[in-house]
């Protein structure tokens, strides 16, 4: 066991420094930053001053040994438009990103969760049948469409909540339901057929036969050995929700990381959007580990065979 | 009031000033200038109770109004114009620097600028919207806090305080009960980051805002349609053309004038100002937006495919002609696709590509961009700021150029008679569309939604800008 999670943690310290050397290298080849900073009436002076300053006049590979040593010591540098510290930025944004992924994991858990269990149960039922339909309508609705018009309903016409901005907790609740939306339609379907694969087992017969309640029967026996597969999926999703969080920012003008590295996209504010790719790559790539560590945990298998 | 852009710190520092009118809606809240746009002047006295040029051109004098403090209650001097002057790198700070001579403090009201030599064009660059070099900043507070301290609290002279900012979401900004003018009747304004329209224009519709900047075509439609709110169009000197950036390469097809001339018949310019515009852009037949001093005023090439088809026939294309992709400034794709729709219908092939803000903007000024984009410049000056961007050969954002229009340009610069300077500018724009260097779309104007709570929006008030003139916007009682 000891081997098999300093293999994975080998493995996910590689998997960072891949991800920084991609972003540090396509922020370089989509321009010079330099361009974008300077006003057009710099001279050619100021613009190698400036670009001195931010020691972009030096070889990449030496760039790059600055860059990563620098983000060892958790120095991501200043950004350029808010002229702060990018780490200072994203923690300051990440509280927002935090509120609006933890409410959208909430919506999916609540929702999806019970109907895909009562979907399983009720397996060829008028709610089984709805509930599918509701799946894949939510697969194929694009997020910012579906924000956009609950925002016309309830923001617009029935003025009923905010639509934008962050201040009071009903500014969460539309982007929340935004977010969550795909989300709701997948785990859905994988707790329906968890749910149909563990219904059919021998002990889940055997409990019904011993005349247990059938609550009890879905709930302790059935679901609780269903529920591998969607902890571990509901996990990946909180990090995946957190990513998916920028459309739907933009969208609502949610001040989280999402809108964060938008912009900086758009102003090519590079030390921003280097710091926001390498701290979501960390997360996904931080729970990736958690969890092939709990897998290992509960299933000797893996940890043999990896 | 919900913004269309991220407010940067950049732009409560009126020292780095892009060629741009947007970051004058930070700037003019916050700070002041010896001379600048005001309610009903296109170059009112601001801080400067006057200001004279001397006989020989070479010398302009200002002198400041008696009693002006900064927010913090330090005294605006004449040591600080001189300062904010020598500070200033913005746009055409090269231009300034290398005409003016010395900026002399005569008394701590009194500043003089000599000039190497006489320059007509100087109050346009100090005293408008051109440039941000006339806005005046705290000496003495900037020296003790530094640039990046500046930027974090900005101090001005301006009708508003600096409250409080979160980057990338909204900047607090309080009335300044001591402003020359007088007070703001707005006691507090909060400015905010809505980068998506739609949500724009709803924030508008719910009241979470009371104005909304820059609408697009279809979200300005759904604001007009609503009887509490209202449209209005600005009337800055903002204007769309389609370039062509490979005219000068004898290889490019573009070389062919027909070709060009094509385009030009080719494009409804009032069915494009309907789709993206509601009507309100007007089409325009020069690159030099209609408002600005020593515009050429002249109508439209007109819509005609016909002619357009006939054209690519003598230019030896009587197939059509693939055009490769066009690229439209972003975020102008509402126009961008009309005008690839209208060229496709005559049969210049094209499809349009889509690229980040700030991809185009580097793009554009390395002069990287080939084949056909769409363009949209805001910032304010005149036609012969305009002519030397553009036209001039040596301009920031020229891809060629005539000797005839580079020997005009320069001898404007230096005529003081103004009935002759128009002549020689009007004769370089009438030279632009002789030679069909541009496919000229509309004077564009950004729509802004006001909503119930506005008695008075002042959003035209400004010469040149797009923005309220601040501290006399007014909400009902």
């Amino acid at each position: 066991m000891p081997r098999y999670i300093l293999g994975r943690v080998v493995q996910s310290i590689v998997s960072m420094l891949v991800v920084s050397v991609v972003v540090f290298a396509l922020v370089r080849l989509s321009g010079d930053p330099i361009t974008i900073m300077m006003p057009a009436e710099a001279t050619q002076k100021d613009i190698e001053l400036m670009r001195a300053s931010l020691g972009l006049d030096r070889p990449w590979p030496v760039q790059y040994w600055r860059f990563i040593s620098r983000v060892a010591q958790g120095d991501f540098g200043k950004s350029v438009r808010f002229r702060r510290p990018a780490l200072d930025l994203i923690a300051e944004r990440y509280a927002a990103t935090l509120e609006l992924g933890g409410l959208a994991v909430l919506i999916v858990i609540a929702v999806a969760l019970p109907v895909g269990v009562y979907s399983a149960v009720r397996r060829g039922g008028p709610l089984d049948y709805a509930a599918r339909m509701f799946a894949a309508l939510g697969q194929a609705v694009p997020p910012f469409w579906l924000g956009l018009v609950l925002v016309l309903i309830f923001g617009v016409l029935l003025h009923l909540l905010p639509t934008s901005g962050r201040g009071t907790p009903l500014h969460v609740i539309l982007p929340g339901i935004t977010l969550g939306w795909f989300a709701v339609a997948g785990l859905m379907r994988l707790t329906r057929s968890s749910m149909l694969d563990v219904l059919g087992s021998e002990y889940v017969k055997l409990a019904r036969i011993k005349g247990l309640p059938e609550r009890q029967v879905i709930w302790k026996h059935a679901f609780k050995n269903a529920a591998l597969p969607i902890v571990t999926f509901a996990a990946l999703l909180f990090v995946s929700l957190l990513n998916g969080s920028i459309i739907v920012e933009t969208v609502f003008g949610w001040p989280g990381l999402g809108l964060l590295v938008i912009e900086a996209v758009d102003s090519r504010d590079y030390p921003i959007v280097q710091a926001v790719v390498l701290f979501l790559s960390a997360m996904y790539i931080g729970v990736n580990l958690i969890v092939d560590v709990l897998y290992a945990y509960l299933n000797p298998k893996i940890r043999y065979s990896g | 009031m919900a913004w269309h852009v991220t407010l940067a710190p950049t732009w409560f520092d009126p020292s780095t000033a892009p060629p741009q009118i947007t970051p004058f809606g930070m700037l003019y809240a916050i700070h002041d200038a010896l001379v600048r746009p005001l309610p009903g002047q296109k170059m009112g006295n601001s801080l400067a109770e006057s200001w004279k040029e001397s006989p020989d051109g070479k010398t302009y004098e200002f002198k400041l109004r008696s009693g002006l403090k900064f927010h913090n209650g330090d005294p605006v001097t004449a040591e600080d114009v001189k300062f904010s002057f020598e500070r200033y790198r913005g746009t055409a700070s090269k231009e300034l620097q290398a005409r003016v001579q010395q900026v002399e403090v005569v008394d701590p009201l009194t500043v003089r600028f000599h000039l190497k030599e006489p320059w007509p064009d100087f109050m346009t660059f100090y005293g408008t919207t051109a440039t941000a070099a006339g806005l005046v900043v705290p000496k003495k507070y900037i020296t003790q806090v530094g640039d990046e301290g500046f930027r974090k609290h900005p101090i001005g002279a301006g009708p508003y305080k600096f409250v409080s900012h979160a980057p990338g979401v909204e900047v607090v900004l309080e009335a300044y009960p001591g402003y020359w003018r007088h007070a703001p009747y707005v006691k507090r304004l909060v400015m905010k980051s809505v980068p998506e329209g739609t949500t724009r224009a709803a924030v508008l519709k719910t009241g979470e805002a009371d104005i909304a900047y820059a609408l697009d075509g279809p979200d300005a439609e759904t604001v007009k349609k609503d009887p509490r709110l209202q449209i209005v169009p600005s009337k800055h000197a903002s204007i769309m053309w389609l370039e062509f950036a490979e005219q000068w390469d004898p290889k490019s097809p573009w070389a062919d004038k027909r070709l060009r001339l094509a385009v030009n018949h080719a494009l409804n310019r009032k069915a494009i100002n309907e789709a993206a515009c509601l009507g309100y852009c007007p089409p325009t037949g020069v690159i030099v937006p209609r408002v600005m001093d020593f515009a050429l005023q002249v109508e439209p090439p007109a819509y005609d495919p016909q002619k357009a088809k006939q054209l690519l026939a003598e230019a030896g294309y009587p197939n059509g002609i693939d055009a490769g992709e066009l690229v439209p400034i972003p975020p102008f794709f509402t126009t961008g696709e009309s005008v690839v729709n209208y060229l496709n219908a005559v049969g210049i092939r094209t499809r349009m590509r889509q690229v980040e803000r700030a991809a185009f903007y580097a793009a554009w000024r390395e002069k990287k961009l080939r084949g056909l984009f769409v363009v949209g410049v805001g910032n304010s000056g005149n036609a012969a700021s305009r002519v030397q961007e553009f036209m001039y050969s040596k301009g920031s954002y020229a891809y060629g150029g005539y000797p005839d229009i580079d020997d005009l340009f320069l001898q404007q610069a230096r005529e003081r008679d103004v009935k002759k300077r128009e002549q020689m500018l009007h004769k370089i724009q009438q030279l632009t569309i002789d030679r069909v260097m541009y496919a000229p779309i509309m004077d564009f104007r950004a729509l802004m939604g006001v909503g119930p709570r506005v008695a008075e929006h002042t959003i035209t008030w400004i010469h040149n800008s797009p923005f309220p003139s601040y501290e006399d916007v007014k909400l009902k009682e």
